[in-house]
């Protein structure tokens, strides 16, 4: 495993962490998805510096647009969730369980 | 909601699917996921109500999580291995993260917390979309990539027909029930898949059927939960006749079509000297069978006492049509016949 | 086959298209044809034993008197329901009967399959229509709770079988019972071999029922309405006898040890459920009881494996599917008046119900096995081979047909004998129909001894 490898594998897995085990704000948990593919962008760009192929050189872009996508889908549910339960608190979201 | 926007979400979420069907490259696939996430997010969110804020809220939470690892095992992959190719997955650490990347978008146990409760808050159309349409491109990737370890997947199998019937169990809530009935069959086409990918998707291609018609059925008679079903005999009442074949054909029961997958998966169990495993799964099986035996039991097999009003919506000329309804519940009644031709049709 | 199958199934469209007024008329007779031609079966002048051969289904001398029950029955069965279904819909009426129908249509495929994966498919497939005659047409709202349990305890017993019968294929190559006993005997001698044993087994004592799993049978059978009763003690129950003697050459070395649990539940059964009879209030959960306990003796018959056990079996399974389903239809004459099933409730039908005191008298004694009714034969032929291998039998089989002899009595007394109740004051006499029907039952039982070769099975 090489030192690259195991930064972005680390930065991912801190990311992955706190989705899973520190649940108080949606908007933390949003945070953390940002981080898990941030550390996705810097891989896989890291990977076409390496391989310094260009056919691979959009891949980085085309992750990050997607992440963009995903990050204001979960933005808008955040709106969407603080107004109807009135809070971002994750233990607000308890109306379906039974 | 806007026809319009309808219609390019409703695109958008077959453009996704199809793209991870047809791709080679793990990027690929895991855009053509985030497109299909992406796309059926407001139609989870379309009717403002807190509940389905709630399940859109946290079906994109794991949906977007599951991508991510996803994308971070084949990035793994490709810096271990140099691949990024979907068929040439050879790494055992990447191939297990995939798996349970892959587990925890279609919900197998212990991963699958989030599905009775998203399936909960949306209406029967796009929970109909949910548990069928939503688990072909995960068992797409799943097919193709070469479990290298079967342990895994035995593991989620087992864990999930266990759960899927054990947490049915306790449930008054109709799409709870069927999200806990999905789990369970979810399991035993991933128990399958490392002996026998065919039957994996013959097991799946029967319970798109079962479900899309056990759907249809509630969404004709607006039923919710397991007290709706009381009065469907006053609504529809050929299909009231039906629904317990079809039922106890979801629970696996000879001669109707939910046998057949599981015939198959127990034959191919006990060729590869596992007769144990089958046991214990085959019996799994009864657990679930409970429950839709309850549903059968409230829908058709007693006379639910009625006041005057609630028997009146046979007068009721209902609008729906009918005849999608009757073909899939036609064939998932009495498809174990053709199983010859079945496993023709699948096997390559 | 072909000739017995297709007007099975066309049944259903004559129950759907004839008119409602000759609905009832129509499809007796129709399925009374399929009866009499189902008699061709029983001249067997094969060779091979194997006789209305096809490429699935044959029959031979085992599974043609229980083919013959079968279709015996529906006709029967079809007579009995006339009356308590009079006041539903016509449609439910169809219904029923289309009910009744397919469940013949999956015995005849069950006993005349000559795979066993095809007999286990048919054999799971009664279920279906069973579980819906009990809890749709039952009375109680206990009904649910004995469909439930009914499924569950057959279910749980066949699934091992479906995985035992599948390792059996992968070990031989074939399920065929035309080959398999010539194919070679599979070594067994591990742990796991004994466990596969019990797996082939287990689902037939369910079914059977065998003392200790027999909980479902009396719920069903009190539960159902009156055809499921009469299919129920008829024919399901001999689905378990049948699997079991045509899954024993497969079983060989192994039985002999490991039969011994079972015989001796087998046979304890007979004196628990008899002295269950005996204390017994409720008329059909007596005549349940009382199947459990001849159905436990058809099970010893079965496990000691020989030449006589077998036939005894069968002779036995043969001539209770008769009288039990007489039982019940007499029980059912009696809850129609009084709605009551509580035997104390309806005392002293003699006075009132001259004739149907004839036929219960003929009932009773069938059941306790007077010679020369067939009962005998076949209690007679299991008590002497079980007698053969152990003689400590005879001290629980001979304890056994006491005890039948006492709660038939008793049954018999407490129905029959003794003054009215004062409660009941006005009731129907009995119709034809129901003379007819209880006529039907005791008819080929006292035939069947002038001719007992029909149902000896393999010995002849």
């Amino acid at each position: 495993m090489t030192p690259t490898h195991f930064a972005f594998s680390s930065a991912f897995m801190l990311g992955l962490m706190g989705l899973a085990f520190h649940r108080q704000h949606l908007l933390s948990a949003l945070l953390c998805l940002e981080g898990m593919m941030l550390s996705l962008f810097i891989a896989l760009s890291l990977w076409t510096l390496q391989l310094d192929s260009t056919s691979f050189s959009a891949s980085p872009m085309l992750l990050l647009a997607f992440s963009a996508c995903e990050a204001s889908a979960g933005l808008a549910l955040l709106v969407a969730t603080t107004r109807t339960h009135g809070s971002d608190q994750l233990q607000n979201l308890n109306l379906l369980q039974c | 909601m806007n026809p319009l926007i309808l219609t390019i979400l409703l695109f958008a979420l077959g453009l996704g699917t199809t793209i991870t069907f047809m791709s080679s490259h793990w990027l690929f696939a895991w855009m053509g996921l985030e497109i299909n996430t992406l796309a059926i997010i407001p139609l989870m969110t379309q009717h403002h109500h807190p509940r389905s804020t709630e399940a859109g809220t946290k079906y994109f939470l794991a949906q977007a999580t599951a991508a991510a690892m996803l994308l971070f095992a084949s990035v793994t992959n490709a810096w271990l291995t140099g691949q990024w190719d979907i068929l040439q997955m050879s790494h055992p650490l990447p191939t297990t993260m995939i798996t349970l990347a892959l587990a925890l978008k279609i919900g197998l146990a212990p991963l699958h917390s989030w599905l009775p409760e998203v399936l909960q808050g949306l209406d029967l159309t796009t929970g109909l979309i949910l548990s069928t349409w939503q688990k072909l491109a995960p068992f797409a990737l799943l097919l193709q990539i070469n479990p290298t370890n079967p342990t895994v997947l035995i593991m989620l199998g087992i864990t999930s027909t266990l759960v899927g019937g054990w947490g049915g169990l306790n449930q008054t809530q109709l799409r709870k029930i069927l999200a806990y009935s999905s789990i369970a069959h979810l399991g035993w086409m991933a128990l399958i898949l490392p002996f026998y990918p065919s039957l994996t998707l013959l097991a799946l291609l029967t319970y798109l059927i079962m479900t899309l018609s056990t759907f249809l059925v509630f969404k004709l008679n607006k039923a919710t939960n397991i007290n709706t079903l009381a009065i469907s005999w006053s609504k529809t009442p050929i299909i009231t006749t039906l629904t317990p074949l079809l039922l106890l054909s979801l629970g696996g029961l000879p001669p109707l079509t939910g046998f057949m997958p599981k015939w198959f998966i127990l034959q191919e169990l006990t060729k590869q000297n596992l007769p144990l495993l089958a046991t214990f799964t085959a019996l799994t099986a009864l657990l679930s069978l409970y429950f839709y035996l309850r549903l059968s039991y409230s829908m058709t097999l007693t006379m639910f006492p009625n006041n005057l009003m609630g028997t009146t919506p046979w007068r009721f000329f209902t609008q729906s049509t009918s005849l999608p309804l009757a073909l899939s519940i036609s064939m998932a009644i009495a498809l174990l016949p053709l199983a010859p031709a079945m496993m023709a049709l699948l096997t390559p | 086959m072909l000739k017995i199958l297709l007007p099975t199934l066309m049944l259903v469209p004559t129950i759907w298209v004839t008119p409602a007024k000759w609905l009832w008329p129509t499809t007796l007779a129709h399925s009374f044809l399929i009866a009499l031609t189902s008699f061709s079966w029983l001249k067997n002048f094969s060779e091979t034993g194997w006789m209305s051969l096809n490429k699935y289904m044959a029959t031979d001398a085992l599974s043609t008197p229980l083919l013959v029950l079968t279709c015996w029955l529906l006709p029967l069965m079809i007579l009995a329901s006339q009356n308590h279904t009079s006041a539903e819909p016509i449609n439910r009426q169809r219904m029923y009967i289309t009910l009744l129908t397919s469940l013949q249509f999956f015995l005849i495929l069950a006993f005349s399959a000559t795979e066993i994966i095809m007999f286990y498919v048919m054999f799971e497939a009664t279920l279906i229509p069973t579980l819906i005659i009990i809890t749709r047409w039952g009375n109680q709202t206990e009904r649910l709770n004995a469909g439930t349990y009914f499924l569950f305890y057959t279910l749980a017993g066949s699934l091992p079988l479906l995985v035992a019968l599948l390792l059996l294929q992968n070990n031989t190559g074939t399920l065929s019972l035309l080959t398999i006993q010539f194919s070679d005997p599979i070594l067994l001698s591990t742990y796991a071999d004994k466990i596969w044993w019990a797996g082939c087994l287990i689902a037939f004592l369910v079914k059977m029922p065998l003392y200790g799993v027999h909980l479902w049978l009396p719920k069903a059978h009190v539960e159902a309405p009156i055809a499921g009763s009469m299919i129920l003690a008829a024919v399901l129950l001999k689905l378990g006898g049948y699997g079991m003697l045509r899954m024993m050459t497969v079983l060989e070395p192994l039985t002999k040890e490991l039969s011994y649990p079972f015989i001796i539940l087998a046979l304890w059964g007979i004196i628990m459920t008899g002295s269950i009879c005996l204390r017994q209030t409720d008329l059909k959960s007596l005549i349940a009881y009382s199947s459990v306990s001849h159905m436990g003796l058809v099970a010893g018959g079965i496990l000691i494996q020989t030449p006589w056990g077998f036939t005894g079996a069968l002779i036995l399974m043969i001539a209770h599917g008769l009288t039990s389903s007489a039982l019940f239809c007499l029980a059912n004459t009696n809850y129609e008046r009084t709605h009551s099933r509580t035997m104390i409730l309806a005392r002293g039908m003699q006075m009132v119900l001259p004739l149907m005191t004839t036929w219960w008298f003929i009932a009773s004694l069938a059941n306790l096995a007077l010679p020369p009714l067939p009962n005998l034969m076949g209690e007679l032929m299991i008590i002497t081979s079980l007698f053969n291998w152990s003689w400590w039998t005879i001290a629980l089989t001979g304890t056994g047909t006491l005890i039948t002899a006492g709660y038939s009595l008793y049954m018999f007394l407490m129905t029959q004998r003794g003054p009215i109740p004062l409660h009941i004051t006005a009731i129907e006499p009995s119709h034809s129909r129901e003379h007819l029907l209880i006529f039907l039952h005791l008819l080929p039982l006292l035939l069947l001894i002038l001719k007992p070769e029909l149902i000896w099975g393999w010995t002849f």
